[in-house]
């Protein structure tokens, strides 16, 4: 091969290096930018997630009042309270 | 003269140079007031523009009971708001946000009329309310995020956990009380922003993790609260009293256990009660005591050994003239000891002991028992009643306050003076908080039971124990406080109201208490019950014994302490069978109950004969009453109820021919 010829040859594969570590950078910042956005998307999620649990949360407590659960008992299943002589305790 | 040709080259090369200088020192010049005089204002624009700032409200902390569960607790909710300038179509604009949110149309308008870039519409609202308005897509309508305090137990509790104003301020209870604790910092969320004005997230989030705020745990039990809040309400609504006040507090460390004031009020919507409903009355209303103090002179007068259970008194056949005083008892009597003074409630026999004692003794066990002070419980409001210096009693003034009459207390007062009796003879802090926890749950401070000092000998304490005991058996004023299978020790007490504008005392305005503590001889719970001004019947033994009793046989159990008679079964699942119960279906075993006292189980005797029937209820302390011959056929006790030393065991015996 001549001389000149193998010059172009390294040339070129340089060029090619050049292009292809330019676009790796292009793709990498690209990524970053990328993650960023769904990071900021994540932490919005995850707010939202903490204060949806939350309200679970609080709606599982005021279900678990005790006057909301004793007037079911009594007003709708007709459940009265046992005389202590009808309690039996399991251990 | 030939003129000298101008060097054009020259002057070219010094033109350009300077333009090259000029236009560089032009550019430095600019640079530093770009980098260097502006530079201030322009990083503010440049962050303006690339970075987003979203505003967190402060989280305010949770108050929990003693197991963890939730009595208020904070959510985010929006709140809507107008940038009047921007908002395009007024009328409409109204005529859309009134059916939402239910507020005045006229006021909404003059709002939305406004010059201001800012104006609330309605702040914290349902997140059903704000979905319906973001689905209008108003133009100028806002929301932001706030903080809404919810009390999920609605009423419950109330008065000791209080409430927060709009702007999560504690305005009553643990939440005024522990305010600063409870709320959390402001803090800001940036994040970058791209051209588009989407937000981006870059590097590390640069915002606080924690916001310091803290989570209170309280000493109450939810279910004792409720017990005591359901039954006190139905005293007061049968009695058709005023109000009244339940107590529960644990003797021994000082913990309050239940604390209801009636009349009570929701805390989610206490802008629509009088603020006379806020008001723990069970800490900040001082009121006559009436022979509920009683005990406290029993203990003051046993202490100084100035009487002796057994001492007797005459009772003036009902009616005794101290000074310019007539001191009457609800029914006459002669002589009575000094345990049938305490038992029966008898006014001239607690003057009587009360004038051996004389005012600076007695004056030093009023005291002592923390009267005319506060009991420094972590609630705010707390009341100190008015208990004056015996130099300035009137001379009848000692004879009256031996029962009751002529002294201020607080319910609180009440409850720790007759914990100590309860005790063995400590007067105890009483606290409503028990740990301080943060965010990520570690505890960051924890109260311990304090004692405040000691009032009388554990040896006085039985013997005011003994009296007291006498008062809810047979014939005693308090016979109606007794749950069932339980010892209880208490006192009644029926003090006859002030009358703040006649002067004197009324004749038809009482209040209505009863103290007392069981089980007995191991006290678990003090609870006192004061119900005001009952309507019909005024006595405590009638109106607030009742109450006492409905509150103890539902709260021991729940303390783990079963009344006598209890069936007590094994677990199925639990794979031990008890030698005594093979060959009956249902598992049974001598379970120890409650602590210092013996109890075991009555074992299934059935079939067996007289011989090995006695054998095995041997060393049980029972008493044994056996009929008949042959094989056990019935028994009384039956098997699996708990049986103590010195009951009574009924054998049915019957020959298998």
């Amino acid at each position: 091969m001549p001389k000149s010829a193998n010059r172009i040859f390294f040339f070129v594969l340089f060029l090619l290096f050049l292009i292809g570590g330019s676009l790796f950078y292009v793709w990498s910042r690209i990524q970053v930018i990328q993650l960023g956005y769904e990071i900021s998307n994540a932490l919005k999620v995850e707010r939202a997630l903490t204060e949806a649990n939350k309200r679970l949360r609080v709606e599982i407590a005021t279900l678990k009042s005790y006057a909301r659960i004793e007037k079911i008992a009594v007003e709708e299943l007709r459940m009265a309270k046992p005389r202590p002589d009808q309690v039996i305790v399991i251990r | 003269m030939r003129r000298k040709s101008i060097n054009w080259f020259k002057v070219r090369i010094i033109f350009i140079s300077s333009l090259i200088f000029f236009s560089f020192v032009f550019i430095v010049g600019r640079m530093f007031q770009l980098q260097v005089l502006k530079k201030e204002q322009l990083y503010k624009l440049a962050t303006q523009q690339q970075l987003v700032q979203i505003p967190f409200v402060p989280k305010r902390g949770t108050i929990y009971d003693q197991k963890e569960n939730e009595l208020a607790v904070s959510i985010e909710v929006d709140s809507v708001y107008a940038d009047p300038p921007k908002v395009v179509d007024m009328n409409r604009t109204a005529h859309d946000l009134v059916p939402i949110l239910q507020i005045d149309r006229e006021e909404l308008r003059q709002r939305l009329k406004s010059h201001r870039s800012f104006e609330w519409i309605r702040r914290k609202i349902s997140p059903r309310e704000a979905a319906e308005i973001k689905a209008l897509q108003l133009p100028g309508i806002y929301f932001l995020k706030e903080n809404r305090r919810f009390y999920p137990n609605s009423q419950l509790a109330a008065h000791i956990i209080g409430f927060v104003g709009l702007d999560s301020k504690g305005l009553e209870g643990a939440e005024f009380q522990y305010d600063a604790l409870l709320n959390g910092k402001n803090h800001i969320w940036t994040m970058g922003r791209d051209a588009l004005g989407r937000e981006i997230m870059m590097g590390d989030p640069l915002f606080e993790q924690e916001d310091h705020h803290k989570n209170i745990h309280l000493t109450l039990e939810k279910n004792i609260q409720h017990v005591a809040e359901t039954e006190l309400s139905q005293a007061v609504q049968k009695w058709g009293a005023k109000g009244g006040i339940v107590i529960a507090m644990d003797p021994q460390t000082g913990r309050i256990l239940a604390m209801a004031s009636y009349p009570f009020f929701n805390p989610n919507q206490f802008i629509q009660y009088q603020p006379k409903f806020w008001r723990n009355r069970a800490i900040s209303d001082a009121f006559e005591p009436g022979s509920l103090f009683k005990a406290f002179l029993a203990a003051a007068a046993l202490e100084e050994k100035v009487v002796q259970p057994s001492d007797s008194f005459f009772c003036e056949n009902g009616s005794y003239a101290v000074y310019d005083r007539t001191i009457h008892d609800h029914s006459k009597h002669g002589w009575l000891t000094f345990q049938q003074i305490i038992k029966l409630s008898s006014n001239i026999g607690a003057s009587k002991v009360g004038e051996k004692m004389g005012k600076e003794r007695f004056y030093k066990y009023i005291c002592a028992f923390g009267f005319g002070e506060k009991t420094r419980i972590d609630l705010p409001g707390e009341a100190k009643g008015i208990v004056h210096h015996p130099r300035y009693w009137p001379p009848v003034a000692l004879d009256t306050i031996s029962f009751g009459q002529g002294i201020s207390v607080t319910g609180i007062q009440l409850a720790v003076a007759l914990s100590a009796i309860a005790n063995g003879g400590f007067l105890m802090k009483p606290y409503t908080v028990e740990k301080i926890t943060n965010e990520k749950g570690e505890v960051s401070q924890s109260f311990q039971p304090e004692v405040v000092r000691r009032v009388i000998s554990e040896e006085t304490a039985k013997k005011v124990t003994a009296l007291l005991k006498t008062t809810t058996e047979k014939g005693g004023t308090g016979e109606g406080a007794v749950p069932a299978g339980f010892e209880v020790a208490g006192k009644t007490g029926t003090a006859q109201k002030v009358e703040p504008l006649l002067g004197g005392y009324s004749d038809d305005r009482f209040s209505s208490g009863f103290m007392g503590f069981a089980p007995a001889d191991d006290p678990k719970i003090v609870l006192l019950i004061v119900i005001d001004e009952p309507r019909g019947e005024s006595y405590g033994g009638m109106v607030a014994a009742p109450v006492f009793k409905a509150i103890m046989e539902k709260v021991l159990p729940y303390l783990n302490v079963m009344p006598k008679g209890t069936l007590i079964v094994k677990k199925e699942s639990d794979p031990i069978p008890h030698p005594e119960t093979l060959g009956t279906e249902t598992l049974i075993e001598e379970v120890r109950v409650g602590k210092g006292v013996e109890r075991v189980m009555m074992p299934d005797l059935t079939g067996l004969s007289m011989r090995n029937a006695l054998s095995r209820i041997e060393g049980k302390g029972l008493i044994v009453k056996v009929s008949g011959n042959g094989k056990v056929v019935e028994q009384n006790p039956k098997a699996g109820t708990v049986i103590e030393k010195g009951d009574i065991c009924y054998l049915k015996f019957q020959s298998p021919s």
